[in-house]
């Protein structure tokens, strides 16, 4: 798979749909806060985006404000999941999904960037012009946090993949 | 067969769509609870604004007595006599502690003001640089050595609250102060609960004054006055990222967000203020402002993380560091219409300074990135103006930090390296990080001389 070709879709803007866009945020703010924390981040964000659509409308780059006021809306979230000594990705006890709890843990600790940038590129097949949107980041920081995350995932799962 | 890390991370996706795809929030290992409707999670944020509002209003307030922010204009903490040896005075902890406003509360506000200045500032900018500098030694984490090229001239304790382990963050002499970012943690706390304190330190008098003191998730990085009066802070935090706040009698300013980089001149009167993740469509930038006249400028860099190094004396150079992988930096002149990296100079390895206004010194070792291996090398004296090697220093060099001196000598720390076998008789010269180290000056004649030894940083 070439991860930054955007493949499995189509390269090029992040979808603008509501449906499109919450995707694109709700799975950037979850790479980045985890998954409770991120899911509630998206959903304010999409709070906000279904309450002023205009504004949405006549924005360049609405995906990234939305991710952006999920940012936000994550401060007090996050400082209390922190305090309980949650991981971003706690170890599955779903019975249906099997997740890949090695990885997972490694993801945990890489840098907030590095971790979304790898996520989305390597894990939804976002091109780094994407994810240079979504975030708010050139596409040369992008590249620079996916090489560097996958180096230290590598490092951190010592190089068994 | 084992699986790619490729084909494990695209298979994690598949695992995480569907689990956020589902219908209710998902807490993994954690017991579900019911989804927050949206319209309680507007109402929710609404009254979270209306909240922080009435917050720094309350916080804000100029007649609230137990408002302490900063505290330049309150009594001075107990002092320490200059003394170059213990014993040492312990500095009373502070006594309350303040946040900073975020900065969605409080817009980020561009102050000094970085608008381009067509006229070109005034260059004769003749600056005191004492060539003083401070270490801190890991057995003694609170307390500051000030040191000139051969020895102690003072020491000062800025007391550590039992059971917290202390950080000094950074310690600049600017001008009679020594400003120091220190910050402490309990290691035994799960929630890293940081108390960050902003002091200066008059080596004279010994007199010790906090002037921010935090506590809560935020790290203070450096500090220092500006020509201004005005008293700069970069701070670091888990949720806020990188910013540069502003204490003006007694007022907190967040100033800029996104901050990779932030440095004063030795005289505090140059500022240079680097932002590397700039929103989209932006690219990251340096500004730098004069802050005895205003005059400012600005100009983009290459590095994607580039920040300032090192200001030259006279404030018309000013030293990048790439702050990347490479570990390069390169000269400028910032006050340029469009400033580009000196051709003359090139690109050197960070940690430069510069020993006068003309003369810059530079590291050759190096550790190859991604490698880990040492490479000796030697200090490398280089001319400004048109890039010429001015002298070599020393041999078979390998250390940390390095220090110039207005005579000429540099002082660094020299760090040991041993030979590893990394097997099939692959034999590797590496750095050892945790042993201790010497404090070596090389005088403008290449002899050296260890001044002294043990678990040293400079800060």
């Amino acid at each position: 798979m070439v991860p930054n070709s955007g493949s499995e879709r189509n390269a090029g803007d992040v979808d603008r749909s509501i449906v499109g866009m919450h995707r694109s945020v709700r799975r950037a703010l979850v790479a980045r806060c985890g998954l409770e924390v991120g899911a509630d981040a998206a959903a304010d964000a999409m709070a906000w985006a279904i309450a002023h659509p205009t504004e949405l409308e006549t924005m360049a780059n609405p995906a990234g404000y939305l991710y952006r006021v999920g940012l936000s809306s994550v401060r007090r979230e996050w400082r209390i999941a922190k305090r309980r000594g949650r991981m971003l990705f706690e170890p599955s006890v779903e019975p249906d999904v099997a997740l890949d709890d090695e990885l997972f843990a490694a993801l945990g600790r890489l840098k907030r960037d590095e971790r979304v940038a790898v996520v989305l590129v390597h894990a939804y097949a976002y091109s780094y012009r994407e994810v240079a949107e979504l975030i708010g980041v050139s596409e040369a920081a992008v590249t620079n946090h996916v090489h560097r995350g996958l180096r230290r995932l590598r490092i951190l799962m010592g190089d068994r993949s | 067969m084992t699986p790619s890390l490729e084909d494990r991370l695209a298979a994690a996706g598949e695992q995480l769509d569907a689990l956020i795809e589902r219908e209710r929030p998902v807490m993994l290992g954690i017991a579900e609870r019911p989804g927050r409707p949206r319209a309680v999670g507007v109402l929710v944020s609404l009254c979270t604004v209306v909240l922080v509002v009435v917050g720094l209003m309350w916080v804000n307030r100029s007649d609230d007595p137990t408002r302490t922010p900063a505290t330049d204009t309150g009594a001075p903490l107990p002092t320490a006599p200059v003394t170059t040896t213990p014993p040492l005075t312990t500095v009373q902890t502070e006594s309350s502690q303040t946040s900073v406003p975020t900065a969605t509360s409080t817009p980020a506000t561009p102050v000094p003001t970085v608008t381009p200045t067509t006229a070109a500032p005034d260059l004769v900018r003749p600056t005191d640089v004492s060539g003083l500098f401070v270490t801190v030694s890991a057995d003694r984490p609170a307390v500051v050595d000030l040191r000139d090229a051969t020895s102690v001239i003072g020491s000062f304790d800025l007391g550590c609250p039992t059971g917290r382990a202390c950080v000094v963050a950074s310690a600049r002499v600017m001008g009679d102060t020594i400003w120091v970012a220190i910050n402490d943690t309990d290691p035994d706390d799960p929630n890293n609960d940081i108390a960050s304190r902003v002091l200066s330190v008059s080596p004279t008098t010994g007199e010790i004054v906090q002037h921010l003191g935090l506590r809560g998730t935020t790290t203070v990085l450096a500090a220092g006055r500006g020509a201004d009066g005005v008293v700069y802070t970069y701070l670091s935090d888990e949720l806020d990222g990188l910013r540069l706040v502003s204490i003006d009698d007694g007022d907190i300013s967040v100033l800029e967000t996104g901050v990779s980089g932030f440095l004063l001149s030795d005289d505090g009167r140059f500022l240079a203020v680097s932002l590397s993740n700039p929103p989209a469509g932006e690219r990251p930038r340096i500004e730098v402002t004069d802050l005895a006249d205003g005059s400012s400028n600005a100009f983009q860099t290459d590095g994607i993380n580039a920040g300032p190094g090192a200001w030259s004396p006279d404030g018309r150079h000013l030293i990048v560091n790439e702050q990347w992988e490479d570990g390069t930096a390169w000269v400028v002149d910032p006050w340029a219409t469009s400033p580009e990296p000196s051709a003359a100079t090139g690109v050197f390895l960070d940690g430069a300074c510069f020993i006068d206004a003309g003369t810059i010194a530079h590291r050759t070792w190096n550790v190859g990135y991604g490698q880990g291996d040492a490479q000796s090398g030697v200090i490398r004296l280089t001319a400004v103006d048109d890039g010429s090697t001015l002298a070599d220093l020393g041999q078979d060099l390998f250390g940390d930090s390095l220090r110039c001196h207005p005579d000429g000598s540099v002082i660094y720390l020299r760090r040991p390296v041993v030979d590893v076998d990394l097997g099939d008789g692959f034999i590797q010269p590496e750095p050892v990080y945790d042993a201790p180290v010497d404090l070596v000056r090389i005088a403008p004649d290449g002899s050296a001389t260890t001044l002294t030894s043990g678990p040293l940083r400079m800060v």
